[in-house]
């Protein structure tokens, strides 16, 4: 009797759970900004905090759950008072945002940490969408790579023409002008990459890490972690964690930079009418560098005090 | 009636509402905008995703959220920080495990959701994906201990796991994975004492060598056990011979084990090998009469070799695994205090099994992912004995040892048996969001015949921070062969006849995450059991009969909350109702709630304070028992840890038992005991221990 009742307490806790609701704070008459995320990650805790400190106008946050259609009541509940600008994180809440906004130009976007942001042609018949790269260009990382590890001449990477073809197409002009060569080598299908990769580090010295969907599951990751030390391959990724694991080399925009960057730029365009069509989409103000220096050890890159001191974090 | 059903129809209605407002919304043109672009395939903020990888639900790597099974992932990181010294003690943090000592030599009984038997032959343990088992009784060995220095992590699947495991996943499956060079990546050693003379050493390196991948480990840990595990009363208290006992008197608790780790990587090949000298004291006795003479001296060794190839044929990962196990058993056993009786006992047996698996994995197709295997084991006995009483012993009984010759006066003859296999498993991509994996394993054993052990689990994303999963398995347990073939026992007989004991489980689990910083799941489940094994009979000796039917429901709700940056907090609840249906008798023994708290509070950079606390309630007696309710206990450890310093060295003291609770572990009926035990008080576990920890790594 008493596993019965506990039984059914579980599942009616289960229902409270999906159907917690979500928060919104009373209405004034101030300027406030709308911050919209794509879901829950963590990686958007640093740039959300960052922004909402340095902003100095009211900031309420706003939730997609990844899918438009997770709260329906989400768009009126956003608009119920107009926002002066709206703080779209990812690339589902800038979409949506550049969908929801097409009739109210009038409400400026600023977008950020949205992967290959070229993809979801955020710009286009929008005047109000204004953003910051999530990237930092491939010039900037394989700068940085020829200074941690200059004996790499051949470059390789794996990628997903549908995700990453821009991106790569940049990466050839840079590693032209570092006197490297890039080996590309286009994939359809995750499940191709060991593969693919068994054939490229052969003929390669270092291999370029994309955050292309595709090729970028923890899976793959988790595996490329064991067969470059194996393999003693140079691997520059774009985030903290692949460093974390065991990649030697990680160059990425500073996330908290990016909040108190859009602070700045939405400070300029609400408090200083700014037009957004004269920012565009900025880079990322500063990079983060994060150093393996275990895995740089294990595959036999030194690395001196004066290239230590550039990593914003070394991981032993 | 229906108001029982009342919260799974607003379940059903929860999990509708999602479609009932797509239909709704006014917004049709954005959604089908939105559909277009992210509706199907990967999605680029999927790099942003933090997983944990699991490896035991489908043999392959998978996130933990999105394995079709019920499971725990442990990191050696999360070892160290909760102070865990033995495998024993990170499986106890597991929701619904529970381990207790058993009646036999204190071998660990590893009790999950309310699967609990005297010899626990229920719950797989593979090192490295291999079994490692007795096949004399079924379970890992008399009482087997993994110390943790070379445990890379270890998984934990809730659950039948026979569709792709196997004989013995019958009620879950502990994978213990080993570190490798690059985990090592260099030297580490480290030493540890504590309260009851406790020591512990290891030395451990991985490196490349020659173009080979090189990691190895050794561990020495040795207890004299605890002095204050005072037992006040024990067998002879019962006959009327209190006069005669060591009672009171502490319990034998005391071990030495050796173990090693080898690993050896080249190109496509991998071996590991893993052995263990084991020497522990008897625990309760052989008797349930405290004695400080029986020993269990044991060797054991697991070797395998596999040979991967994911690159020979386009769209198949292949492999070839050909393993060995050996295990050793001396149990040199003092029944009775000398005074009261001379009586000793020296059964032994060497298990030795081998086979070989070949496995291929198929993703040629766009949405399946197709496990195929086969495989062929052999498992072989050989008993011996030496003993001074009953036939073998002839005139001199209670003198010397003879050695028992006639193998019709043994306890066993030697044993063997055949198994054929063959497996297949579809991972299944049905549609955005939803995975069916489906497999089933067919075993043909030489002596018991054939057994199918099916498995179909739906896995639903929900909701993007939602998961569901809706599980169904079915799974085995071969009898042992000690329930086949023992004999000359004046307690039990082995049955040749016996079948396998089945299971079928239902489970419904969700994991959600309704913060970035707060994970909740639930795991509801339910099972049946049948044919279980165990002595039966209205006279001495009783037989192994297939003898019971056991059903069990029950949950498991578990939170992980990173509360502050610096403060994490991991809990988990676990509820289970299981009855012995042939008896009509609640389960004995097995919690049937527990809790478990742990907070984890990184105070100061490379300092961090980890606490432990256990409520362990709510176990019955079996039927008949006189006893009084087993008392239900709490349990607080803490562990301090300051790492890096001068960069190589880490240093640690812990806290086991902080509040030295006197904890009891529920002892064996036996109707035959005036007050239902022959230790009628259960069996006291450790009481506080402390004990400090340096580590090295260069």
């Amino acid at each position: 009797m008493v596993g019965k009742k506990l039984f059914n307490t579980a599942l009616s806790f289960l229902f409270l759970l999906l159907f917690l609701p979500g928060t919104v704070s009373a209405g004034s008459d101030e300027p406030w900004i709308a911050v919209l995320l794509s879901d829950t990650e963590k990686a958007y805790d640093i740039p959300v905090r960052s922004f909402t400190d340095s902003v100095a106008m009211e900031v309420r946050t706003f939730n997609l759950h990844g899918d438009i259609r997770h709260d329906p009541t989400l768009k009126s509940r956003l608009f119920k008072e107009k926002p002066a600008l709206i703080f779209a994180l990812g690339a589902k809440a800038a979409f949506v945002a550049k969908l929801w906004t097409n009739d109210k130009q009038d409400i400026p976007v600023i977008f950020a940490m949205v992967i290959n942001w070229q993809k979801y042609n955020l710009l286009e018949g929008q005047a109000n969408m204004v953003g910051i790269s999530s990237e930092v260009n491939p010039g900037n990382q394989f700068l940085n790579l020829s200074m941690f590890a200059p004996q790499i001449k051949r470059i390789g990477v794996i990628y997903c023409p549908v995700h990453s073809a821009e991106i790569v197409e940049q990466a050839k002009n840079a590693v032209k002008m570092l006197g490297m060569e890039l080996v590309e080598r286009p994939i359809q299908r995750g499940q191709d990459f060991r593969r693919i990769y068994r054939q490229l580090s052969t003929i390669v010295d270092g291999l370029w890490i994309l955050n292309d969907p595709v090729t970028f599951t923890v899976e793959n990751m988790v595996w490329l972690e064991k067969r470059c030390l194996a393999d003693r391959l140079v691997c520059i990724g774009q985030s903290k964690e692949l460093a974390e694991i065991g990649l030697m080399l990680s160059v990425r925009p500073d996330v908290s930079n990016i909040g108190v960057q859009a602070a700045s730029m939405a400070k300029n365009i609400v408090k200083r009418g700014q037009s957004p069509v004269s920012i565009g989409v900025m880079e990322p103000l500063g990079t983060q560098i994060y150093v393996n220096r275990r895995t740089a050890d294990r595959i036999g890159i030194e690395l001196s005090d004066q290239t230590l001191n550039m990593a914003t974090e070394v991981i032993n | 009636m229906i108001k029982h059903y009342t919260p799974a129809v607003l379940l059903g209605i929860a999990l509708l509402i999602p479609f009932a407002a797509l239909a709704a919304t006014p917004e049709g043109e954005d959604v089908e905008a939105f559909e277009e672009i992210f509706g199907s395939g990967p999605q680029e903020e999927d790099v942003y995703r933090s997983e944990r990888l699991l490896v035991t639900a489908t043999g392959s790597l998978k996130p933990v959220r999105l394995a079709p099974s019920v499971a725990t992932v442990i990191t050696k990181e999360e070892i160290e920080a909760i102070g865990a010294t033995n495998l024993d003690e990170i499986l106890e943090t597991v929701p619904g495990f529970h381990v207790t000592p058993s009646g036999t030599f204190f071998t660990p009984i590893w009790s999950l959701r309310g699967i609990h038997t005297s010899v626990n032959p229920e719950v797989l343990l593979l090192i490295n994906g291999v079994p490692f088992t007795s096949n004399y009784v079924g379970n890992r060995g008399f009482r087997y201990r993994m110390p943790v220095s070379m445990i890379s992590r270890v998984e934990v699947v809730r659950g039948p796991g026979s569709a792709l495991h196997g004989a013995d996943a019958y009620s879950g499956v502990v994978n213990v994975i080993t570190k490798d060079n690059f985990e090592i990546g260099g030297t580490e050693t480290g030493a540890r004492a504590g309260s009851f003379d406790t020591y512990d050493a290891w030395a451990q390196h991985g490196g490349q060598y020659g173009g080979w991948d090189i990691s190895f480990g050794i561990e020495w840990q040795k207890s004299d056990g605890d002095d204050d595990s005072i037992v006040e009363k024990d067998y002879l208290h019962a006959i009327g011979l209190a006069f005669l006992s060591n009672a009171p008197g502490h319990l034998d608790n005391s071990y030495e084990t050796l173990d090693a780790n080898l690993q050896l990587r080249k190109g496509d090949w991998d071996f590991h090998l893993y052995g263990q000298l084991l020497e522990s004291g008897g625990g309760p006795g052989a008797a349930q009469a405290i004695t400080y003479g029986t020993d269990q001296d044991i060797q054991s060794l697991l070797a395998d070799l596999t040979y991967s190839n994911d690159h020979l044929l386009d769209d198949w990962d292949l492999s070839c695994r050909l393993y060995y196990s050996y295990m050793h058993t001396d149990s040199y056993l003092q029944f009775f205090p000398t005074t009261f009786l001379n009586m000793f006992g020296n059964p032994i047996y060497t298990s030795k099994d081998g086979g070989i698996e070949v496995a291929g994995i198929y993703d040629g197709f766009s949405a399946h992912k197709i496990r195929l295997g086969a495989g062929w084991k052999s498992y072989d006995i050989e008993p011996d004995e030496y003993t001074n009483f009953g036939p073998a012993a002839g005139a001199n009984q209670f003198g010397p040892l003879v050695h028992v010759t006639d193998s019709n006066l043994r306890y066993m003859d030697d044993a063997n048996r055949q198994l054929f296999y063959g497996l297949v498993q579809d991972e299944w991509n049905l549609a955005r969001g939803w995975e069916l994996t489906a497999g089933v394993r067919y075993d043909e054993y030489s002596d018991f015949g054939e057994t199918i052990n099916p498995r179909a689990a739906l896995v639903w994303e929900t909701r993007y921070d939602l998961i569901t999963k809706l599980l169904y398995g079915k799974a085995f347990r071969a009898p042992s062969f000690s329930e086949q073939y023992v004999k000359n026992n004046p307690v039990g007989v082995g049955n040749q006849e016996l079948d396998p004991e089945t299971i079928q489980t239902v489970e419904l689990a969700f994991d959600y995450q309704p913060t970035a910083d707060v994970g909740i799941k639930l795991n509801l489940f339910h099972y049946e059991a049948e044919d279980l094994i165990a002595l039966a009979g209205p006279t001495l000796p009783q037989t192994y009969e297939n003898f019971a039917e056991q059903e069990g429901n029950g949950f498991e709700i578990e939170l992980d909350w990173q509360l502050l940056e610096q403060l994490q907090i991991r809990s988990n609840f676990a509820y289970q109702k299981s009855e012995n249906k042939t008896i009509d008798h609640d389960v004995h023994d097995a919690p049937e709630m527990q809790f478990y708290l742990n907070p984890h509070w990184e105070f100061l950079p490379d300092w961090s304070l980890d606490g432990q606390y256990y409520w362990v309630a709510g176990r019955n007696r079996a039927q008949g028992d006189p006893r009084e309710e087993i008392d239900d206990y709490h349990l607080v450890n803490l562990t301090l840890r300051w790492k890096n310093i001068a960069q190589y060295y880490d240093v640690a003291i812990s806290v086991r038992n902080l509040f030295d609770e006197d904890v009891r572990e529920p002892s064996p009926y036996d109707a035959t005991a005036p007050e239902g035990a022959f230790i009628a008080n259960d069996y006291p576990i450790k009481s506080r221990m402390i004990w400090a920890e340096i580590r090295m790594h260069f």
